[in-house]
């Protein structure tokens, strides 16, 4: 930088400055429920909403650990496109139709696709409307999936682990000597 | 203080970053939103994901444009399943990628905030059914209303009693409103074109024995002379002709093509020519019929074989008209005619190398069909026919009928002779003369069905609306001329309860034959309507029968399998696939010879001059809007929004008077006038053209709108009103010229939003130009950059650059159009504009240089000079930006973060080339219009500041695809809006780093030149001076 503004230029504009500039966490997520035999064995009357606001109990546990599904199956347009997806319902139903398609938290999901309708899961990673990231650049630089989300194959609810703030972008995108313009995200 | 979370906290040296977090962090109740999270936000999945969609990645369809009848090709770019850009197709024949501001303003029409959203039948109460409203109706019951009414007349043998009036269709659908006009026992059917051409049609006739419309190729012509035709503005097919003429217009050897434009208005396509003439309106044909004589009479008629009758024919026909006797009635003087018959006709440039264009509106007066008989005998005694202007086999322009013809639609109408009448996509209430009395008429329809997308002047006199598609929602094919067959796909789902006119007619058609009995064997089983199937379904077998014929005539076509002679389904589909990806299948046919009709006699040229008429004032000259054709653009914002590229007024319309006359009718600029015809009066707004002949008053067709939506109800007047219904003699066309008014000025200020007042540079030479002679001596020199205060930038890897040819540029907006959809830019509206607001990134400023050339010629040396942020090394809005907002990348961009900005506007204050705009309010985008929006771009709210990017998205696409390719991005990657759309291709991007750019190499050029170099901003936008002679 060859130039800063004015000390008492910057207070003038700090508090309109701020809401821009400030993004922070999601704070503590709630203490972890160990949903995981709840999951399995379909309690009823278990009420998904209590699990971090989601319609389904859904662990990433279960299927990354456990089952060994790859990230990219379901999040499958990670290297396509700036957007990794959210999985359909018919990706979801494609094993569920077979498998645990009598527990509770998957008879949902047969409920959603039986009736058409999307899954509104609550977003955990999320970026402010002027911040533009694309999955696909990061894929294809080799970034693997937990440097940002977090060892996600550990969790049973997911939740956001780094701050994703401009800050932490910033110590990556310098440690890997890629660009730090504004307008690689800001435009 | 609070805990900062993800930070170290306070380190020794406190950096502007971390005092401002602190700040935040500390900062009262006030600042504790702001560091809440982002509140919480649902994602939802697809339920069974479309497969041609990645999210966050466009997907493109190829289509056919359907906003005129020249049948360009688009690629449509779609996102998560909405349509929010259009481009050219490149490999499409006539627009090769480019497209007008009117094809770029058609998703306007897509998202229009008024769309009809279902059926809508009038309320009949208290049996005044006229004065009534609407009640939306099922789609079944208001099919069911036509096919009651219809089947009662064609079960009684009265089908001609219905009548369907279309605009100009070609292909399937043009065939299926045959086939129902048949099936409902003889319905009359019209297409409708409010320009229709009926003169020049009647003269080929005439002089060709072809009613028929060639093709105009100006990239062949050395000298072009123009009678009125505005073939960059709305005249045929005009992408095309920018394309054709800037290639004219480039220096080839030393010289370029020289255009002389004659009308008594200067144009948009009059300030492109080297010299224009300002003659009397309606004397263009003496011009022409003078020039045939000269180049008669000295012996330069330059056909090859010619017999000395054909000669004498010709000339027999023009014998009166002498360069001398047509100088007293033109305006013109002899001398000009004779020099400019000898360079018409210039044996040097050889035969076939000029082309006279006469046509457009302004030639249309009482003498229509002789004006265009004697140009098309100057074009043939020049040796252009079969060279510059080629007549085609086929033409879809035959098909339209003439005025004439709906005159006496409208006579049978009001004598009861029609009971049903199905009007799809006209608008006749707007584009008649009120005297034709098609108002009146229609009160004697007892069902009138309007098809239309959208409300106009029309649908609110009809019984019945039916809402269609829009074309960016449509199948379809259009054959705009010989060998070319586009294919239309639909770009997105349908927004609204809507149907495709061909399923309108293919339903009721179906319910018509199965209540009808017949005796007649060919309507029994044989026609669309005993089959199954929609549209879609009919399109594919016109095509099925096209791959067919394509096979069996040929066996080197591009047609896959062509050996096969099984013409398997398989095949088929692949050629239906190819077809789409491509946008359709063009064929290279070539002309017709075409030879002068034997019948050619000489009453043809009898009432050559125009009628004298001294009844009153002036004389009204009509001429169609580059923006709203004849008025079916008006309610598109972006298209009311973007200035007049002449007169720079936007949201309005105007009567333009000269100061002479101005000061002789006693207005002045901004006087409310009420003008009055022998058929109608309007009040109108005077504006002041000095480019106008004295004694004209001139009015643009396309606003005066009453019923088409928020954005053109209740704006300007609509000049039709007063204009004589009473058609041309020999062609039935409309006289859109020559109507007699005079003027009465009111005591009314009615203010015309205006983006630019004075149009003389005041010697800042900001747009140049060099004359050819001193550019082929290569007297040119450029002016080096100063020293510099400022630290030199560094660009390691790329330096975007652009290069504006302003001998290219034709100020035809396209590009205006293109950035405002590519870059969600507002629109601000007419308030706003009269305070001067407005948000484009891109203006077009127009320069009027005075020059005494010619002695006839007017001064008309117009530069179009687009101005767009020049991203100077240098920039003067970066050093006063307190908060870093604006900055200068190493890639040579001059950015703007919008999250970083606080509104100061010290850098609009300070930018020399005032390309900034501030956003005074939060922009408003009434639903649907915010479906358009590019969601790659950020939506700016109130307090930004903004400007052009060079459309950075795209840079990142680019370089995004470049490394997926695991390359570099080359030249011809990465391409801005406004230079993708550019008809002229004028604008060149690219990367100043790489030597071997188009860009790189267009910077170093003779004509280089940058935009008030002495501030030495170093702007990286390089124009290339205007070549004039």
């Amino acid at each position: 930088m060859s130039r800063h503004p004015s000390w008492y230029l910057s207070i003038l504009v700090a508090t309109l400055f701020i809401a821009s500039s400030l993004v922070l966490t999601r704070g503590n997520p709630e203490e972890q429920i160990e949903s995981e035999e709840s999951v399995l064995k379909g309690v009823p009357g278990f009420a998904a909403e209590t699990i971090d606001g989601q319609p389904i109990a859904f662990s990433h546990k279960r299927h990354v650990t456990q089952a060994g599904i790859r990230c990219q199956f379901c999040h499958a347009y990670a290297r396509r496109g700036p957007v990794a997806g959210i999985p359909s319902v018919q990706r979801c139903v494609g094993c569920h139709r077979t498998i645990l398609s009598e527990t509770a938290e998957v008879m949902k999901i047969l409920d959603f696709w039986e009736n058409e309708n999307p899954i509104p899961w609550t977003r955990i990673h999320n970026l402010p409307d002027y911040v533009r990231f694309s999955h696909k650049a990061h894929v294809r630089g080799n970034v693997d999936c937990a440097e940002c989300h977090g060892d996600v194959g550990q969790m049973n609810i997911a939740e956001q682990v780094e701050s994703l703030s401009m800050g932490w972008c910033l110590t990556c995108h310098k440690d890997r000597n890629v660009s730090r313009d504004c307008l690689l995200c800001h435009y | 203080m609070s805990k900062l979370p993800f930070s170290n906290g306070l380190t020794e040296t406190v950096g502007r970053r971390t005092f401002l977090r602190v700040i935040g962090s500390a900062a009262p109740a006030a600042a504790i939103s702001a560091c809440s999270p982002l509140p919480p936000e649902k994602i939802i999945s697809y339920v069974i994901p479309p497969e041609d969609i990645v999210p966050g990645v466009a997907t493109w369809y190829a289509s056919v444009c359907g906003e005129c009848p020249n049948g360009c090709g688009t690629l449509v770019k779609t996102r998560e399943g909405r349509a929010i850009k259009i481009e050219g197709n490149p490999s499409h024949p006539i627009n090769r990628g480019s497209l007008c501001i009117r094809g770029q303003a058609a998703l306007q029409g897509l998202y229009g905030p008024d769309r009809f959203k279902n059926p809508l039948s009038r309320r009949t109460t208290n049996g005044n059914t006229r004065q009534s409203g609407f009640e939306s109706v099922s789609w079944e019951d208001a099919e069911q209303t036509i096919v009651d009414r219809v089947t009662s007349l064609s079960s009684s043998g009265q089908g001609d009693r219905i009548a369907v009036v279309t605009p100009l269709l070609t292909g399937t659908l043009d065939t299926l409103v045959d086939e129902w006009t048949v099936a409902v026992g003889g319905a009359r059917r019209l297409q409708y074109e409010t320009f229709a051409y009926e003169a020049m049609r009647k003269a080929n006739h005439l002089v060709f024995d072809r009613e028929s419309l060639p093709i105009y190729d100006f990239s062949q012509a050395d000298v072009i002379v123009s009678f009125g035709a505005d073939f960059l503005e709305t005249w045929l097919s005009t992408v095309s002709h920018a394309r054709d003429y800037a290639d004219a217009k480039r220096i080839r050897n030393g010289r370029n093509a020289r255009h002389v434009h004659l009308e008594s208005r200067l144009s948009l396509t009059a300030s492109n020519a080297d010299e224009w003439i300002d003659l009397k309106p309606g004397t263009e044909g003496l011009v022409a019929a003078a020039m045939v004589n000269t180049i008669i009479t000295e012996g330069r008629v330059q056909v090859n074989g010619i017999s000395q009758a054909e000669l004498e024919q010709i000339h027999s026909l023009v014998a009166e008209q002498t360069a001398e006797l047509v100088a007293t009635e033109t305006g013109v003087s002899a001398e000009y005619i004779v020099s400019l018959s000898r360079a018409f006709s210039d044996p040097a440039i050889g035969p076939g190398r000029t082309l006279a264009a006469g046509g457009g509106v302004s030639v249309n007066g009482t003498n229509a069909t002789e004006t265009q008989v004697a140009i098309a005998l100057l074009n043939f005694v020049a040796g252009n026919i079969g060279a510059t202007i080629k007549f085609m086999p086929e033409t879809m322009w035959n098909s339209i009928a003439t005025y004439r013809d709906v005159l006496e639609l409208t006579n049978a109408m009001r004598e009861g002779k029609i009971d049903v009448l199905i009007l799809h996509d006209v608008n006749p209430m707007f584009t008649l003369p009120s005297n034709a009395g098609f108002a009146e008429a229609l009160d004697m329809v007892s069902l009138v069905v309007a098809t239309s997308s959208h409300p106009d002047e029309t649908t609110a006199r009809a019984d019945l609306v039916l809402p269609t598609h829009t074309p960016l929602e449509s199948w379809g094919d259009h054959k705009p001329a010989s060998g070319l067959h586009g294919l239309m796909q639909p770009a997105m789902r349908p927004l609204h309860d809507t149907r495709h006119f061909g399923d309108v007619l293919l339903n009721t058609g179906r319910a018509i034959i199965a209540t009808t009995e017949t005796d007649d064997p060919d309507l029994q089983e044989n026609t669309p309507f005993h089959r199954a199937g929609d549209f879609f379904d009919r399109l594919r077998d016109e095509w099925r029968t096209r791959y067919q014929v394509e096979i069996s005539d040929s066996t080197n076509t591009a047609s896959p399998n062509s050996d096969n002679t099984g013409q398997s389904e398989l095949d088929f589909e692949a050629f239906w696939t190819k077809s789409l990806r491509e946008g359709g299948v063009w064929e290279t046919i070539e002309p017709d010879s075409t030879t002068l009709s034997e019948t050619l006699k000489a009453p043809v040229l009898q009432s050559l001059a125009p009628s004298v008429d001294t009844s009153r004032t002036l004389t009204l000259v009509t001429y169609p809007s580059l923006h709203f054709f004849d008025g079916r653009g008006a309610n598109r914002p972006w298209l009311q929004e973007i200035p007049d590229p002449l007169l720079k007024t936007t949201w309005s319309s105007w009567v333009e008077m000269t100061p002479d006359t101005a000061a002789n009718v006693g207005a002045e600029e901004g006087q409310l006038v009420t003008l009055t015809s022998d058929h109608g009066n309007i009040d109108a707004t005077v504006l002041i053209n000095p480019h106008l002949r004295d004694g004209v008053a001139a009015i643009p067709i396309g606003q005066g709108h009453t019923h088409f939506g928020r954005y053109a109800s209740g704006r300007g007047v609509n000049p039709i009103q007063l204009l004589n219904a009473e058609p041309e003699s020999a062609s039935g066309g409309m006289c859109w010229t020559g109507t007699r008014i005079d003027v009465t000025p009111l005591e009314l200020r009615r203010p015309v939003p205006r983006l630019q007042r004075t149009f003389d540079q005041q010697e800042r030479e900001l747009a140049q130009a060099i004359s050819v002679e001193t550019l082929a001596a290569g007297d040119v020199h450029h002016e080096e950059p100063h020293l510099s205060l400022n630290p030199e930038h560094e660009h390691p890897n790329h330096r975007w650059g652009m290069a504006i040819d302003l001998n290219a540029c034709n100020g035809c907006n396209a590009c205006v159009a293109a950035c405002y959809a590519e870059n969600n830019i507002p629109v601000t509206g007419a308030e706003q504009m009269l305070r001067g607001r407005t948000m484009s990134w891109l203006r077009i400023e127009r320069f009027v240089e005075s020059s005494s050339r010619e002695s006839d010629a007017r001064g008309v040396d117009t530069r179009f000079l687009p101005m767009l942020c020049q991203h100077c090394d240098h920039a003067p809005c970066e050093t006063v930006c307190p908060t870093f907002a604006t900055y200068h990348t190493d890639e040579g961009l001059n950015a703007q973060v919008y999250n970083r900005c606080v509104g100061t506007r010290y850098c609009a204050n300070n930018c020399p080339y005032k390309v900034r705009r501030f956003n005074w309010f939060d922009p408003s985008f009434p639903e649907p219009l915010n479906l358009q929006l590019n969601p790659d771009v950020t939506a700016r709210s109130a307090g930004t500041m903004e400007k052009c990017t060079f459309c950075v998205q795209r840079i990142h696409a680019g370089k995004d695809q470049a490394r997926d390719e695991d390359r570099n991005t080359k030249d011809g990657d990465i391409t801005p809006a406004c230079a993708q759309t550019c008809p002229a291709q004028a604008i060149v991007f690219g990367d100043l780093n790489d030597p071997t750019s188009r860009v790189s190499q267009l910077t170093d050029d003779d004509r280089r030149y940058r935009v008030l170099s002495e501030l030495n901003t170093r702007p990286a936008v390089t124009y290339l001076k205007k070549v004039v002679k």
